[in-house]
């Protein structure tokens, strides 16, 4: 072989070793907070309680208890939880999932958590404490399906590799073929840069590195908002107060004639 | 007919029309049975008869006989007289005898993968507006709550509560695929089509709890798509569907939050 072309492959084999080991770095981390509530300024949806004779043991499991659909949700001063917050552009760098899975546990015949975040590529457990036949059947459209059942308490599966999500998709639906309003969100982001809102309709995204970003939001019932440019300095806390005035037309979709191939 | 009316391998029968269902299964098995050792003697008979063995030859030509006419004769004609004479007549009473409505309580039913929704229009016989696009966990059937005809409505899953003695008319539709509404007990099983409202009646003469099951194949939890039917007298069953109406709305979510 001539010697340029040696030196030529030497050099493109070192600039790959660089360029591979830069990406597996990780990305950074910072010190800022973003952080707000997210408010509904309109009446609260009307809803029924979910009906959990439906099945024996969800009704023994819930027995004295009113269930709601998390999605109708509304807390007395106004606020809501379970709206899904993220950074949905200016980060730069690629950040590794972390080696901790997201998990999912099905407990009263619920998902718990109701909505959550993950990067992508992160491993997902799903474990059923109920002493029940459970069945997750995820219903994503950019990344694999999967669909199998959990009949005994304390069953766990661990999906890791090529079986978990691997690309970025707000937000994929998780139901429960057995249980029917049984329901779960999951946002796949490039980032660990999210939050769901909680009580008193409070999210709070931390270790954010200063910057500008803009800040997407979505909710189960009210949909989203437009994006909201957000500025914040190392250190610093910005925030930001999402209002809902009405539906908007990104609300989750409704389940009817869903068709998938499963796994 | 003493054989005709034995139910011993049968699921117990408590409605009004299942006698006729059972008469026409009972007879059925038994024409089958009948035909089974008749022609499966026959069948032993030839191979040892006309087994292979040194010093015989098969021979092709037709027998003369017409004993085997008359016996396919006679086979058809029965099978005329059960359809014409047993199975003509019950379907005609299940499927077209339908009681009058103001005799019989209507319910609806929408079924989904792997639930079975029950809808009943309450005190003022209406049925209050659904729409999918009001579907949700805690509204399986998209209910329209504003709607002035919903507030004396009941929704139920997998529980189908009703009268003893009286006629029950049940409208079954589909949200996504094909099911079949099929309760053993009430000698009931009619296919629910998506976009089509198929209407099935019943009576029961007792009381207690059975199981509704799913008769067509409809996705991987098929097996486990059960529901309960709930026989009562009829002042348990008004005071049930008074206790039950739509609550709505909720309260505020402080109480009990998880995420």
């Amino acid at each position: 072989m001539k010697r340029d072309t040696i030196r030529f492959l030497a050099a493109a084999t070192a600039g790959c070793w660089l360029a591979a080991a830069a990406a597996s770095a990780g990305g950074p981390m910072g010190t800022a907070t973003i952080k707000g509530t997210v408010q509904l300024k309109a009446p609260p949806a009307a809803a029924m309680a979910i009906k959990m004779d439906a099945d024996p043991f969800c009704n023994q499991v819930n027995a004295g208890k009113v269930v709601s659909p998390q999605g109708k949700m509304v807390f007395s001063d106004g606020t809501l939880p379970y709206a899904f917050v993220w950074i949905k552009s200016g980060i730069t760098g690629k950040y590794d999932p972390p080696a901790d899975p997201l998990v999912i546990n099905q407990e009263g015949c619920m998902y718990k958590p109701h909505v959550a975040g993950m990067v992508c590529g992160q491993s997902i457990l799903i474990k059923n404490s109920d002493d029940t036949n459970h069945n997750i059947h995820s219903q994503p459209k950019k990344n694999p399906v999967f669909n199998f059942s959990q009949p005994k308490k304390d069953m766990t599966r661990t999906l890791t590799g090529n079986d978990t999500f691997t690309r970025p998709e707000v937000m994929v639906k998780i139901k429960c073929d057995v249980h029917p309003w049984m329901s779960a969100y999951v946002g796949v982001v490039e980032h660990p840069f999210f939050a769901v809102s909680a009580q008193g309709g409070k999210y709070e995204i931390k270790n954010v590195p200063g910057g500008k970003y803009k800040l997407g939001i979505w909710h189960e019932e009210w949909g989203t908002l437009p994006d909201v440019e957000i500025e914040v300095a190392d250190g610093a806390t910005a925030e930001h107060v999402f209002a809902y005035e009405k539906k908007t037309a990104a609300a989750a979709p409704r389940e009817v004639g869903v068709q998938d191939l499963g796994r | 007919m003493l054989l005709a009316q034995s139910r011993f391998w049968l699921p117990p029968d408590i409605s009004t029309h299942g006698s006729s269902v059972d008469q026409l299964i009972n007879v059925t098995h038994w024409f089958m049975g009948v035909l089974f050792v008749g022609w499966g003697a026959f069948f032993v008979y030839c191979l040892v008869r006309f087994r292979a063995r040194p010093g015989h030859a098969a021979d092709p030509r037709p027998i003369p006989a017409k004993t085997s006419k008359y016996a396919e004769i006679g086979v058809a004609i029965f099978e005329a007289v059960l359809l014409i004479g047993f199975s003509m007549p019950a379907w005609a009473q299940v499927k077209y005898q339908f009681p009058a409505e103001d005799k019989a309580l209507t319910v609806r039913m929408t079924a989904e993968q792997f639930a079975w929704n029950f809808h009943y229009s309450g005190a003022d016989g209406v049925w209050g507006r659904t729409d999918p696009k009001l579907i949700d966990p805690g509204n399986p059937i998209g209910l329209d709550l504003a709607d002035p005809h919903s507030a004396d409505d009941v929704v139920t899953v997998n529980n189908l509560h009703i009268p003893v003695h009286q006629p029950i008319i049940v409208q079954l539709s589909s949200k996504d695929v094909i099911h079949s509404f099929w309760i053993p007990v009430l000698r009931v099983k009619q296919d629910v089509i998506p976009g089509m409202s198929i209407p099935v009646w019943f009576e029961a003469r007792e009381t207690g709890e059975y199981d509704i099951s799913c008769a067509q194949l409809c996705g991987n939890n098929h097996y486990k798509m059960r529901g309960r039917v709930m026989i009562k007298p009829a002042d348990e069953f008004a005071k049930w569907l008074e206790s039950e109406k739509v609550s709505r709305p909720l309260q505020p979510a402080d109480q009990e939050f998880e995420l």
